[in-house]
């Protein structure tokens, strides 16, 4: 197909592709990740941990001071290699650092639409 | 045990705060680190009423708080409170009060003051017993809080004791001590102290001395042992 055809400025994505990006972003937690790295670029493990126990907390989210631990294993264990399986962030597990990957425009804006109406949901403007 | 040498022992405490937040609540982090706290902001769509603040203690996340309750008493500490000053309860200024306890702030005013004050007698009025101790520098300074502190010693069986500069002959009130002070020794201190009646899950004390510029450096604490020592000490003063 001849790209300049293209109705929009960007391609589609397969539907193998849009299902490994919506699994993805299919919690909570790794939502408030992908939002802070699109802001940050990149961050430790223990400042994420802050950010999705702060905003949790935040949003009313059952939480407490005490599952700030648990929060960080689960970020370890699941949230981030899903993140980084999907192809949207690095992990790497020996530093404990995230960091954003250079995504495609049409990547790009699928997930920010999908944060986007997560933000719309739960963020209200006052 | 001096106000100075109490202040002294929270010189040296390693806290540090981050914002999290749209771009309007970095003023949050720049009126917390004119307090003489490492903070930091770092931006997040969260909205304004999502914002939250992480509090690290020793480098090791202690508690996130909402914004909302910080940015208040940074910027608004008497909003919401009526000129007498309504006794009642925020959940919000409470969690506020326990995030930054134990927490030297180096630059803080008499609203401020006046509203953790406030929020500590507030606890008193709830338990409703134990012995309550004030210093607000001179005792015609108690003249703004008289409403106040009538409610709360009519209201409760607390055994309340006002001390300051000798400046303001006090009328008599039910439950309340005046102590008249001649010596310097609280001249610059306000303080507050609640024993709790004996119960160490509602003591609280907030001490803090005027600097040269008219600012108030301070602290307050939940700490048991702290409020004890410091109660031991207003007691002291006028033996």
């Amino acid at each position: 197909m001849d790209q300049h055809e293209q109705p929009v400025e960007t391609p589609g994505l397969s539907s193998e592709r849009l299902d490994t990006l919506l699994r993805a972003l299919a919690a909570e937690p790794r939502r408030m990740i992908y939002t802070y790295l699109a802001e940050h670029d990149s961050a430790s493990i223990s400042e994420l941990t802050d950010v999705v126990v702060g905003w949790s907390s935040a949003r009313g989210r059952d939480t407490d001071a005490s599952n700030w631990d648990d929060t960080r294993t689960a970020l370890h264990h699941r949230h981030l290699p899903v993140l980084d399986d999907a192809g949207v962030i690095s992990y790497d597990a020996v530093q404990r650092t995230a960091t954003l990957v250079s995504l495609s425009p049409s990547t790009a804006e699928v997930l920010a639409t999908i944060t986007d109406l997560d933000a719309a949901e739960t963020d209200h403007e006052d | 045990m001096t106000v100075r040498t109490l202040l002294r022992r929270f010189e040296d405490s390693d806290v540090a705060i981050t914002v999290y937040g749209p771009p309007a609540t970095k003023t949050v982090g720049e009126r917390l680190a004119t307090q003489g706290i490492d903070a930091t902001w770092r931006k997040l769509p969260t909205g304004h009423q999502n914002a939250f603040a992480v509090i690290r203690r020793d480098g090791v996340f202690a508690e996130a708080v909402p914004l909302t309750a910080m940015e208040t008493f940074l910027c608004d500490p008497m909003a919401g409170i009526g000129d007498s000053g309504t006794l009642d309860s925020d959940p919000g200024r409470q969690l506020l009060h326990s995030a930054l306890a134990n927490t030297l702030l180096s630059s803080l005013t008499p609203a401020q003051l006046l509203a953790t004050s406030h929020e500590f007698e507030d606890r008193a009025y709830r338990v409703g017993a134990g012995t309550l101790r004030v210093s607000f520098q001179s005792l015609s300074i108690f003249r703004s809080q008289r409403t106040r502190y009538e409610s709360l010693s009519s209201d409760t069986a607390l055994d309340i004791h006002v001390y300051g500069q000798d400046d303001w002959e006090p009328p008599a009130i039910p439950g309340i001590s005046f102590h008249p002070l001649t010596d310097s020794t609280l001249e610059q201190v306000w303080l507050l102290a609640f024993d709790a009646d004996g119960d160490d899950q509602n003591k609280c004390a907030l001490v803090a001395e005027e600097t040269e510029d008219g600012a108030f450096r301070g602290v307050w604490t939940y700490n048991p042992r702290l409020v004890d020592e410091i109660m031991a000490a207003v007691v002291a003063v006028d033996e």
